[in-house]
């Protein structure tokens, strides 16, 4: 199983500062996650020219 | 206190803070829930032909619709779509298409299946999945073009609705994948093997480095567990590299290491071993493993001719494998 060091460190600190008193945090596993709907949108998508949602072709993308 | 959000999507099993995004770029903590940004954002569509994924054992000279949003939960060094994959979802300009435009598209553009590709169709897993469903419905064919870094129950829930697959196998050592990808192999050696079990149609591609994953042993071993995994009519693809991302200081792969990788291969035993991203005629054509006559002949993404007959070589009989209609 990879481990992501940067995480698993913040984790384990919030663990320890709990023995501190703090309240450690409740840990919620999730395999599916939820369309962000319209009125949660923290990115502001812009739009494109709705006549031509084709990328320009053919393709330079690898695959 | 908000709670802490684990993903259990991909063996990254990012643990996210309130707001914080996962290494994929695209699925972040809300308030103890997990949502992902682009679902129905793809940053590119476009119908590209068959043998661009590459497929070659996949309904040969048809258009396919192709797409994908930004992210990928990998951050492979060598990268050849790190303009999309590699960056945040607000960077790049996209619309809203939900997933029964996308199925509506490929009817209208007569294209007989979907590609969800370019960046990882396994990130944007949710958009994937809901596209796949609505298309499998249509009687349109879902393919996958995908590093295969994924948990097993998401990928077997995903399964059933895809006919085809293209996935990366770009190395044969956990410290391959350890430093040039970030990720590990174990995972997608298992996603390899699910596909096969599941019936999908799969091809396999390997990216060829030099100095990273060139060496004669590690097409050997590379070779061998596909022949003993995955079965000897498995295709192979060993695609060329460019010098992309943060690996502009290398060369391209000389066509002498592909077709050395593509002997060997022939060697251990595999059946249908192709050369790409390169132009080489004999390496693109697909021949009868039992008579040798040839089948398929293609250059680049064109398909000359195509001699099979209900998915059997017309001289022998034998079956080849793949979907062919």
């Amino acid at each position: 199983m990879a481990i992501n060091r940067r995480r698993f460190l913040s984790y384990f600190l919030t663990a320890v500062i709990t023995k501190y008193g703090v309240k450690k945090p409740s840990l919620i596993r999730q395999t599916y996650a939820i369309p962000l709907p319209n009125k949660k949108v923290l990115i502001h998508f812009t739009t494109k020219n709705k006549n031509n949602i084709f990328s320009p072709k053919p393709s330079s993308w690898i695959g | 206190m908000t709670a802490l959000v684990k993903c259990e999507l991909c063996p990254r099993y990012c643990i996210l803070d309130n707001g914080q995004k996962g290494e994929c770029r695209i699925r972040v903590n809300i308030e103890g829930k997990l949502y992902t940004l682009t679902y129905g954002h793809p940053c590119s569509i476009h119908i590209d032909p068959v043998e661009k994924k590459p497929l070659y054992h996949f309904l040969p000279g048809t258009p396919i619709l192709s797409l994908a949003t930004v992210g990928c939960n990998l951050h492979c060094k060598n990268c050849q779509n790190w303009e999309i994959s590699q960056t945040e979802p607000y960077q790049l300009e996209t619309e809203f298409i939900e997933p029964e435009k996308i199925s509506t598209l490929a009817i209208q553009y007569q294209c007989p299946s979907i590609a969800y590709t370019y960046t990882e169709p396994l990130a944007y897993y949710e958009y994937t999945y809901e596209c796949c469903k609505i298309s499998a419905e249509k009687g349109l064919k879902n393919v996958l073009v995908t590093a295969g870094y994924i948990n097993e129950e998401p990928y077997k829930r995903l399964l059933p609705l895809v006919h085809s697959a293209n996935i990366d196998l770009k190395g044969f050592s956990e410290e391959f994948y350890r430093t040039v990808c970030d990720g590990t192999l174990k995972p997608v050696l298992k996603t390899l093997e699910l596909t096969k079990n599941a019936g999908v149609e799969l091809e396999v591609t390997n990216l060829v480095i030099p100095t990273m994953n060139d060496k004669d042993e590690d097409f050997q071993k590379l070779c061998e567990w596909v022949v003993s995994n995955l079965g000897k009519d498995t295709p192979l693809h060993f695609s060329q590299f460019y010098p992309r991302y943060k690996m502009t200081h290398l060369p391209p792969t000389p066509l002498e290491t592909l077709l050395k990788a593509r002997q060997i291969a022939l060697n251990v035993g595999l059946q249908f071993v192709y050369i790409g991203n390169i132009i080489h005629r004999e390496s693109s054509n697909t021949y009868c493993p039992s008579c040798k006559s040839l089948l398929v002949e293609r250059y680049g993404f064109n398909v000359l001719q195509n001699n099979i007959s209900q998915g059997k070589c017309p001289k022998c009989n034998t079956e080849i494998y793949g979907i062919w209609q």
